[in-house]
């Protein structure tokens, strides 16, 4: 189990983060929240690259910067802008961070089948500079499996990548968590509503709201809309309210709106989604 | 370990430019000493210099090195005699052959022509222990006659060779000729320490360009483990440049070898020449290599120490090559443009700066201490030392 427990972090005289309290079991956890809210500055502190100002991060009650808590060799992380050797095939590049964490003897039994979970086993003697960006970011997850992880932590995984190979991940993501921690801090909605138990909604430094997508997107049932107007009405609406979707249908501009009071009367109540929830904590800053 | 040492080397062997600039470097050493080889055996071309040593070639010095080899006799002792005291004649002048004076005289290190002289008696008379006796009489007759104010450096030569002879059986150092030149060549020396700053730099402050340094921060032991590591690779790899360095300029002299067996001026031996041990040819040049790598992997350490602090790899190369400039440029004022170029290495910069008038550091104690192996334990105690403070360096700031 690992917990946060009151974390602060200033940089600057400026704090960004306020005061933290989370506690994270098994299973997939996303972090949701927009730039600059303070994600991968949680993330850094958790993984030990940044100090906290005030606090602590635990992993079964010890400190997780005190070495016998064991933290740092149970832990897998994947950064926001993931490194390489260009000139390492992906089986070196495995091979030298298994040497790098300390794991004892030839894993080769585990880089192969890490290789073959992300498909990268047909890749695994191709050099890594050759490699596209959505394979880097497998090999990227591959190392972040290297030593059985307990905790998984992804720092927006998904950035950079096309959508087949978003979905690919994503459904990565979903299988390694079985048993495991997974922590994948990112403000692209769909890359956690589908394969997160629990979702934290995370704006300026502090966490909003936490719970099960379904029940997030539950809570602003009855607020939001979706109205029809022509393009000056869709205008003006969306300078008033958190507008989430914007198409046009036959000549008509159809918006959907989160708000708490109808925005027009023409308005109809629709089926609420997490990104309308995002929506309206985003709103609400 | 042994798996992220052949990996570090991967990585340094990978090096977009290290390759090309090793064998580059290497081809300009080679060209040179042909050069030089070359020149040597040129009648009456202008003295040719290359890092402080004047190689003078006339026909008149081939004929002298022709004219005394085989046996010593009295006859050859009163011509060389006679030299001397025309080179003594000649000392305002400056002319062909071996007794020109140095190029690059500096107020207090003038090198005169009595003391090339001294030297290449130095030089043939190695070979022949069996006319030490005369040799020893006639050194103290010749170092009586040559010291005068413009002779600083001939008495201190005859008080070596009559150390030399009489003490210890280091004359091996004299007996092959190939050697000599081989001690003497300084250029290699240079290419060694660029070289070994570019894979210091590249090696750690390059982990900042891949992008890697979080998953190395976050790795159990990460950084500590990984510093020593890069650290025994980075020396192997130096070690390995400096061994094919030595092995590819041996290579060259030998090829460039020519009957008449003429040869340089005997100079860099006397770093070793006042030292205890007696140790064989091979000896000599491995602990020479040794002396040049560790120097060359001292300056390294500091480029290790710039590449915790800077954020790219090509100036925490720069930052190093200018700590050795300002090194070589405190040597420039302290000891002569001679002393600049005549040691590329660190800590031999350092014990051979003047102190005062004749009192160097290596003859603070008192007792003859061998420059080089002086410099061979400053070096490893500077690299230890250097290694330490680095590792805590990189794994606060890296």
């Amino acid at each position: 189990m690992l917990e946060v427990v009151d974390l602060k972090k200033s940089f600057g005289g400026r704090e960004i983060l306020h005061g933290l309290n989370l506690t994270f079991e098994s299973g997939v956890y996303g972090l949701l929240g927009p730039n600059g809210a303070g994600k991968s500055t949680l993330m850094n502190i958790i993984t030990g690259l940044l100090r906290q100002t005030s606090g602590q991060v635990l992993f079964h009650g010890v400190p997780a910067s005190d070495r016998r808590s064991g933290f740092a060799a149970k832990l897998g992380y994947l950064p926001q802008q993931p490194g390489y050797y260009k000139n390492y095939t992906a089986a070196e590049f495995l091979r030298y961070l298994s040497a790098l964490k300390g794991i004892r003897g030839k894993n080769e039994a585990q880089i192969a089948h890490l290789l073959e979970f992300v498909n990268l086993s047909e890749n695994a003697d191709q050099k890594l500079g050759t490699f596209s960006g959505g394979m880097l970011r497998r090999a990227g997850l591959a190392q972040a499996l290297l030593g059985k992880p307990e905790v998984v932590i992804l720092d927006e995984p998904t950035a950079g990548l096309d959508p087949l190979e978003r979905i690919r991940l994503r459904n990565l993501l979903a299988e390694i968590a079985k048993g495991r921690t997974v922590i994948v801090a990112t403000h692209i909605v769909p890359d956690v509503e589908f394969i997160a138990n629990q979702v934290i909604l995370m704006f300026d430094g502090q966490v909003r709201q936490m719970g099960k997508p379904e029940e997030l997107a539950e809570a602003v049932r009855g607020q939001v809309w979706q109205v029809w107007t022509d393009y000056a009405g869709a205008e003006r609406l969306s300078k008033r309210f958190a507008t989430g979707n914007l198409f046009t249908e036959q000549d008509a501009c159809v918006l959907r709106i989160v708000s708490e009071t109808q925005p027009t009367p023409e308005a109809v109540p629709v089926q609420p989604t997490l990104e309308d929830a995002f929506l309206r904590e985003s709103a609400r800053r | 370990m042994g798996r992220l040492f052949r990996l570090e080397w991967k990585k340094l062997l990978h090096q977009r430019y290290l390759l090309f600039f090793c064998a580059l470097l290497l081809a300009v050493d080679l060209f040179n000493i042909y050069e030089n080889y070359d020149k040597l055996l040129r009648p009456r071309e202008d003295v040719f210099t290359v890092e402080g040593v004047t190689f003078s070639v006339d026909r008149d010095a081939i004929v002298l090195h022709r004219d005394f080899e085989g046996p010593i006799t009295q006859e050859k002792i009163d011509r060389l005699n006679a030299l001397l005291q025309k080179a003594k004649a000649e000392e305002a002048q400056i002319g062909y052959g071996i007794w020109r004076e140095g190029y690059f005289p500096v107020p207090g290190v003038d090198r005169s022509q009595g003391e090339r002289l001294m030297m290449e008696l130095k030089r043939l008379t190695g070979y022949r222990e069996q006319h030490i006796q005369p040799i020893l009489a006639e050194t103290e007759k010749l170092s009586a006659v040559v010291q005068d104010g413009s002779d600083p450096y001939a008495a201190r030569m005859a008080a070596l060779i009559r150390r030399q002879y009489g003490n210890r059986s280091i004359t091996e150092f004299h007996r092959v000729k190939e050697f000599e030149p081989l001690m003497i060549y300084k250029l290699s020396a240079l290419f060694l320490l660029l070289l070994a700053c570019f894979c210091a730099s590249s090696l750690f402050a390059g982990e900042k360009e891949t992008g890697m340094a979080p998953l190395l921060k976050a790795a159990p032991n990460g950084k500590t483990r990984l510093f020593w590591v890069k650290l025994a690779a980075l020396f192997t790899f130096v070690l390995a440049l400096g061994i094919l360095f030595a092995a590819a300029d041996y290579g060259m002299f030998y090829l460039c070898r020519r009957p008449t067996g003429a040869s340089m001026p005997f100079w860099s031996m006397d770093d070793f020449a006042d030292s205890p041990l007696n140790i064989s040819i091979l000896g000599a040049l491995a602990l020479f290599t040794l002396y040049r790598v560790l120097g060359a992997f001292a300056l390294a350490l500091i480029a290790v120490w710039f590449s915790s602090l800077l954020p790219k790899s090509f100036p925490a190369f720069l930052a190093a090559v200018l700590c050795m400039a300002g090194l070589m440029l405190a040597t420039l004022w302290t000891d002569g443009f001679f002393g600049v170029f005549r040691y590329f290495n660190p800590v031999t910069l350092l014990i051979s700066v003047r102190l005062f008038e004749n009192l160097r550091v290596e003859n603070v104690f008192g007792y003859p201490v061998s420059a080089g192996l002086l410099a061979l334990l400053g070096n490893l105690m500077l690299a230890a030392v250097l290694a330490f403070t680095a590792r805590g360096l990189w794994k606060r700031r890296a």
